[in-house]
This record gives C-alpha cells, structure tokens and sequence, in this order.
C-alpha cells in the first residue's frame, strides 16, 4: 500500500471535527482523455490523465453517510484521513466538482444541473483499523446520443482557466462556474455557465472558449452581443468581435500556461469518436491565420483580435506551429518586468471592464491607461499585421482645416488613412480623430465625396464608420454625410459647388463603438462649370424697404446661394393670408412710385403666386447653363387688395431682389 | 448499493432527461447568452421541416460566409437512418454569402435522435492548397426517446451521474 505525502495529506478535509483519525483512504483518479492535433484532428489515441483538484468523498456505502471530504491532488492522487472504528463498506467518489477555489465551486453538470461521478470498487466489511488504497479509478468516455464526452475533461479545462487567470493575481471567482454538458446542438456561454453542445465532450479548445466567456463575463464585463459568427469574417459588431477573438485567445493561453505541445490554435472536431484530420470541423491558427490568413483582419474580425492578443503572450519558444515568431515582441518583458500574460489579464479586468461597448480598441487604449504598459512599439505592429490600424497615418497631423492635407480630385483613392491621433509622442490611446483635406474647386463644379473600406474590400476589413462634412471656402458648412456609400461609408454624390476656392472635408466619426478605423477617400469632379461662366453662383442684391400690408413686408430671397447648371429656389412670405400676389421678374430694374409705395421691376413676366394661411410659399426655377449665364434679374413680389395694406389698390410690396449671374 | 455502471449512469441520465431538464434555451435565457462558439464556414437555414411516419423531410439553404471553391452538403440522421431522396445544394467557385437551396428525405431509424445536415466547404489557401472545414446543423427530432440503452436502465437513481470506470491495483482483503 502507497504511504500519502504530506502534500497530499494537506488536502484533507475531514469530516467529523472530534474524531480520530483511524485510517488514511489514498488511491488515484485519472479519466480517458482524446488526443487531437491541429493537423490531424482526433489522432485516436485515448491517454488517462488525472483528474486535477476535484472534490473526493469517502462514503459509507450501507448508509451512505459521508466520512471524509477531501480533493485529489494535481497527479488525481487523494489522501483522505477518516475517523471510525469497527468495519464499514466503503466506497470512494470523485465528483465533476471543484471547491479548492475559494467557498464557490467548479462544477460540470448534465443540464439538469446533476454533478458526474466516478467511483471506486466498494471496499466491503473494511476494517477502519486499516488504511484503504483504492487504486487507480479511471472515469471511462460518457456515450450520449451517438457522441463522446467526459464530465472530467471538461473539469479540468476549467481549473486550467481558473488557475491561469489566479497565476495572473486574479482573486477566487465569485460565484460558482459551471460547464454543462450534453447541452444539446450548441455551445454557448451565459453569466457564470458554459453549455457545452452534445459534439464537443472532448473538443479541449471550444470549452476553453466558452470558459473564456464565463471568465471574461465575471472577472470584467463583456458587451458582446452575441449571435452566429464565424472565422473569415471582418465586418462583424466589434463588440462580438472582441468577445470572441478574446475567449479563443484565453483558449490559447490556457493551453499555453498549462503547457500543451501545441496551444496556438482554435479547433472544434467532430465529438461522434471519428479520428483523422477528416474529423476536423473548424480550424485556424492563432500564429499565422491559417487557413484564413488573407480574409482575416480589422477590428471587426475575431480571428484578427485573436491573433494579435496571441502576439502579446508567444514568444519564440512557443511551440504554435510556426518555428519562431512573427512579431517583435517576443516575449520581451512590458513595463515593470510584466509578462505579456500579465498585461492581457490587468487590461481585461481593468480598462475593458471600465468600456461601455467594449472592442478591441479598449484593450489596445488599455495598453496605455492608466498606466503604459510599454512595448507599445512592438505592440503597434503586431497589431497593425492585422489591419488594426491604432496608429497615425502619414498625413498627420491634420486635425483642422488650417492644417489641412492637400488632396487632388482625381478617380483614384488616397492612401489608407486611420481615425487615430494620439498625442504627440505617444502612441496611444488616439480617440477622437478628424482628418481634414483640402481641394481646389471653381463654383459650379459638379463632384462627389466618397470613403471606402481599405482597399474596397467587400468584408469591410476595418470597423470604420467615416462621416464626411464639406466645408466651403469661406468656413461654413456645406453638407455633413454619414452614410450613403458602401456599408458604413460615407458619399456625398453629385454636389455643386456653389464657391470658387479651396474646399475642406473634413473626416471624422459618429460612431458610439466604432471610434476610430482605416479608410481611403476620394474627391472627383464629375462635371466641370461651362466655358464661358466664370461666375455661376449668383451675386443677391435688395433694394428698397418695401411696403406693409396684413401679414407684414412681404418678403422674397433666395434660398441657398444660386448656381447656374443648378435649381433657383425662391421662398415668399410676409403676405395676407391665403392670398393671391404676383411676382414681377424683369432684367430691367426701376424705381417708381406705385400706390404709396415703389415699383421697383419693369416686369417682362407676371408671375400668379399663391400663399397659404401663413402668407408664405416658394418654388424653383431650373438655372439653365449656359443660358443664364451673364443675365441679372430682378423681381419684386405684390399683394392687390391686401385688406391691411393702404393705398387705392391696397397693394403690399416687398422690396427687391435682384440676382446676377456672373460670367 | 448498486455498483457503479454504465447503466446506472445512464439511468440516471435518463431520468434527469426525462424530469424536463434538459437544456433547452428559453427566449429569456437566449437573450443572456454572450458568446457561443464560432461557426463553420458556412450558414445553414432550415426553411422547411416536418417529421411524419418515421420521416423527416426538410427544405434548406447554405451560404458560405467565405469564397467556396467547391461546396456540398451532407444530410444524416445516424445509423440505421436512411437518405431516401436528396436535392442536394452544391456548387464551383461561390462568392461569400451566395445562397443555395437544397432539400432532403430520410427515413429515421427508431430512437433516432436528429437529424443533421452539413455544409462541406473546400476553399483555397494562400498557401496553393485547399482547406475542407464543416458547419453542422443539428436539429432534433421532436420527442425523441433517449438510447434504448438508457430506457432500460431506469430503475437506477443518485444524487449525481456515475460514469463508467476500469478500476486496477490498490488494497486487497
């Protein structure tokens, strides 16, 4: 019989404060695992490994009365002290449960919340005088429904992720965890519990994933929406994105710290006991992207988010099926000697847990609030391998219109520009960017305003959501676009510019979780001002004070500034109510006394203009081009009979306008 | 006490299936999940389903989220089921998020417990060769009777669900 070490011996919890202790109860538990590679999936081989820290009773099988409590150790030894005299038949039970975290518990149940055991053989008439080893028990696969599990895999993946998290300075959790397994089609996490579907008893990653979800949701706050997602996909909600791409890298990271051969992949296998790489459902590689390498990337793409977190924690030992790194970090401490393990889990329950909308770009502003984690160097490029673009771009700055960045109308797109300005000498965090560009416009000129997603990839391949505001030459705002374009982009198509000089558009975000992002912009003129007018937006002039009648002056103007090519919008007002008037439009301008007041237009048309209650109405008149270029016209607008007007004919006149297009 | 067996695990099993706990994933559950595992490459919708005379027959559609070199779908209700007629959705050369229809009959061996149809997905790797991942759905048949080898274990019962064990060395009488 095995003598217990004293380590093992200090696990014990014996029940029974006042008894003696009689008798040690040791023995081991361990459970088939399934091995799998990233290349060949299930390779079919079935080694026992120990069940890790899981609760242990010894159990008095005639009465079932329990006579100690204690764990197995990380070999799946136990060493258990039960106090008792005479014979008993007993019995040993290891439970999917864990209490060696604190006063909540590890546990993986069947959905109707039943703990799994394993037992031993009932040892019976054992005479308590006599220490009892019960061997090795090894928990057999659970068959269910034409699938494969084990309750004690499944265990153990979560004291691997509670014990990587406690590795980092994480405190106990604070409430119990558990992972529930058949869970039927799907696997999925919620609060505290990771429902594990009937197919993936044994696929090690996918329950690191979905315990990454549990962790992340108690030790920080995730704001992953959720729903269905995939590898491969770079427009997804950033915030699944991050959910995501972080409970795969947690994955990762698990496997790392607990030293697999292989940690650096994600993989979901068939769970029906099908081997080869025939049995591989979904793969990647966190190193390289593999088999997804050119489809993934931006801030929006799990698989980007993952991969690059991983850059934080491998290091060129790091056995991910790469040889090497492929990123400067390399295990090269941060800031106070920190691992990169360390900064990841301080960011996750610091600064992502402060987020409201949490993506990526909270964990990369984490990595320099409150505090600099360092590397940020070589933080920037890993990230930005994978078109996470948290750096300035070549035209900065160029945060204002002075400091504007020239830009030539043209077909082809800019370079790819970011939404990303940290302050000077620093590299993060760089919210709140808007990049402004300058081009050269005459007045009349039709032309279009347009972002796209870098490269104009239909997968978005950035969370970019570009808003674009055209400033005149004079400063004042001309049009604000958010949308209109492809996906999330912004066009502005087919404006007039009603100004000669040097426009602005200035770039920026609306965004409440999108704040920052890579996109290329355009300008191109799509039909030039006619030969010939010079000057195509109208000159407006007024002349005389006008004359009151019941709803006041009656008043006439144009509304926005007139260009040939254009619409000529004219708003009236200021008559009787529901009234008829008519509005003098001549090229010849005059000023004669009528009725108390002034004619101001020899009219070569008259006008009938309607207005309604409120004495107001407008319309438009298409500006045809060239044909009014050179033309001054002048209009004056009157009310006959307006009963609060004086003079014979009761008329009320507006003063007037006169709108000369140049050319 | 009843010696820890394969049966009486799965007796117990049986019963905690059949006490109405088995997870099911209520609208208001639904709406508290934050994360689930990422799909394969391809979405698959059921836009059709019945389950009459030992018959399952069913109308889908497979879009692959990510551009397909060659796609095509597999439908299976385990051993014993039978594939009676197939229409099956595949194609060459699919952009992402192009939809094909496809439908199936299958003929559902007793105690059959789903039905799962399996969009199988070749594309190509940067590297010049050709990657064949799986998106699965499964979809249950309604009032399926857990294993007949459960069934006949129902007489079991314990505070949790003993697995099988292979049990060597340690003490001796």
């Amino acid at each position: 019989m095995s003598r217990p070490s004293l380590l093992a011996a200090a696990l014990v919890l014996a029940t029974g404060a006042a008894a003696r202790a009689d008798l040690t109860v040791a023995g081991t538990f361990r459970y088939v695992d399934r091995t799998f590679t990233f290349t060949g999936g299930f390779t079919g081989a079935e080694p026992t490994l120990p069940i890790r820290l899981a609760t242990v009773q010894v159990i008095d099988d005639a009465t079932s009365a329990v006579l100690a409590t204690g764990a197995t150790d990380e070999n799946g030894a136990i060493a258990l002290a039960v106090a008792g005299s005479g014979t008993k038949n007993l019995v040993v039970r290891c439970f999917s449960r864990s209490n060696q975290f604190g006063a909540q518990a590890l546990r993986v149940t069947s959905a109707g919340n039943v703990e799994y055991s394993v037992s031993s053989a009932t040892f019976a008439g054992w005479d308590l005088a006599a220490d009892l080893d019960v061997g090795t028990v090894t928990a057999q696969k659970v068959l269910f429904g034409g699938f494969q599990g084990s309750p004690f895999n499944m265990l153990d993946q979560m004291v691997a992720g509670l014990q990587y998290a406690k590795s980092l300075g994480a405190a106990n959790a604070p409430s119990s965890l558990r992972m529930i397994w058949p869970g039927g089609s799907g696997s999925f996490a919620s609060g505290s519990t990771a429902t594990m579907a009937d197919d993936d008893g044994f696929d090690d990653v996918v329950q690191l994933h979905e315990f990454g979800h549990v962790m992340h949701n108690v030790y920080s706050d995730s704001d992953n929406p959720g729903g269905s997602h995939g590898f491969g996909e770079s427009d997804q909600d950033p915030r699944l994105s991050f959910g995501e791409g972080y409970a795969s890298f947690f994955a990762g990271a698990v496997q790392k710290f607990r030293g697999v051969a292989n940690p650096g992949f994600y993989m979901d296998c068939s769970g029906t006991g099908a081997t080869g790489a025939g049995s591989i459902q979904l793969r990647m590689r966190f190193e390289d992207g593999f088999p997804l390498t050119n489809t993934t990337g931006g801030e929006a793409d799990e698989g980007a988010v993952f991969a690059a977190l991983w850059d934080v924690v491998d290091t060129t030992a790091t056995n991910d099926g790469i040889a090497g790194d492929d990123d400067a970090l390399d295990g090269i401490p941060f800031a106070n000697g920190a691992s990169g393990d360390q900064v990841a889990w301080n960011v996750l329950v610091g600064p992502v847990d402060a987020a409201p909308n949490a993506t990526i770009r909270d964990f990369w502003n984490g990595f320099f609030l409150p505090a600099d984690a360092g590397n940020g160097s070589e933080l920037k490029a890993a990230f930005e391998a994978w078109k996470m673009r948290f750096a300035a771009d070549s035209t900065e700055p160029n945060d204002a219109p002075a400091a504007a960045s020239p830009l030539t109308p043209a077909a082809a797109w800019s370079a790819i520009r970011t939404l990303y300005a940290p302050a000077a000498g620093q590299l993060g965090p760089g919210d709140g960017d808007a990049d402004f560009y300058s081009f050269v416009l005459t007045a009349g000129t039709a032309f279009d305003v347009e972002t796209r997603y870098p490269n104009g990839v239909a997968d978005a391949q950035t969370y970019a959501d570009p808003r674009v505001t055209l400033l005149r030459p004079n400063g004042s705002t001309f049009l604000t676009q958010d949308g209109g374009g492809t996906g999330r982009n912004a066009l502005i198509a087919g404006a007039i510019a009603d100004a000669t000089g040097t426009w602005i558009a200035r770039v920026d975000t609306a965004s409440a979780f999108r704040k920052t992002g890579s996109y290329q912009l355009r300008v191109q003129v799509t039909a030039g001002p006619v030969a010939g007018c010079t000057a195509p937006v109208a000159a407006s002039a007024s002349f005389g004070a006008g004359k009151a009648g019941a709803g006041g002056t009656p008043t006439l103007q144009a509304v926005a500034a007139p260009v040939v090519g254009g619409t000529l919008t004219l708003a009236l007002g200021g008559g009787p109510a529901n009234a008829a008037g008519l509005l003098l439009v001549g090229t010849v301008a005059v000023d004669l006394p009528f009725d108390g007041g002034h004619l101001y237009v020899s009219p070569l048309a008259l006008l009938p203009i309607a207005v309604g209650p409120s004495g107001s109405t407008s319309f438009g008149v298409a500006l045809a081009n060239p044909a009014t270029c050179g033309l001054s016209v002048h209009t004056q607008l009157l009310f006959a009979a307006d009963p609060g007007a004086a003079g014979f004919y009761q008329t009320s006149q507006s003063a007037r306008l006169t709108l000369t297009f140049g050319g | 006490m009843l010696a820890p067996t394969r049966a009486s695990f799965a007796a117990a099993l049986a019963l905690a299936l059949l006490s109405g706990a088995r997870a099911t994933r209520s609208g208001a559950e639904a709406s508290l999940v934050r994360g689930c595992k990422p799909a394969g490459p391809a979405r698959i919708e059921i836009t059709s389903l019945g389950f009459a005379r030992g018959e399952a027959t069913l109308q889908y559609s497979v879009t692959p989220t990510i551009a397909a070199a060659r796609l095509a779908t597999e439908v299976g209700a385990g051993s014993g089921s039978a594939l009676l007629s197939h229409s099956e959705a595949r194609g060459v050369d699919l952009a992402a998020g192009t939809t094909l229809a496809g439908s199936a009959r299958v003929r559902l061996a007793t105690g059959a417990r789903a039905v799962e149809v399996a969009a199988v997905v070749e594309f190509a790797v940067a590297d010049g060769t050709t990657e064949v991942q799986r998106a699965v759905l499964r979809l249950e048949v309604p009032g399926a009777a857990p294993e007949p080898e459960l069934q006949a274990a129902l007489s079991g019962g314990s505070t949790s669900l003993e697995v099988p064990a292979e049990r060597s060395g340690g003490s001796r009488r």
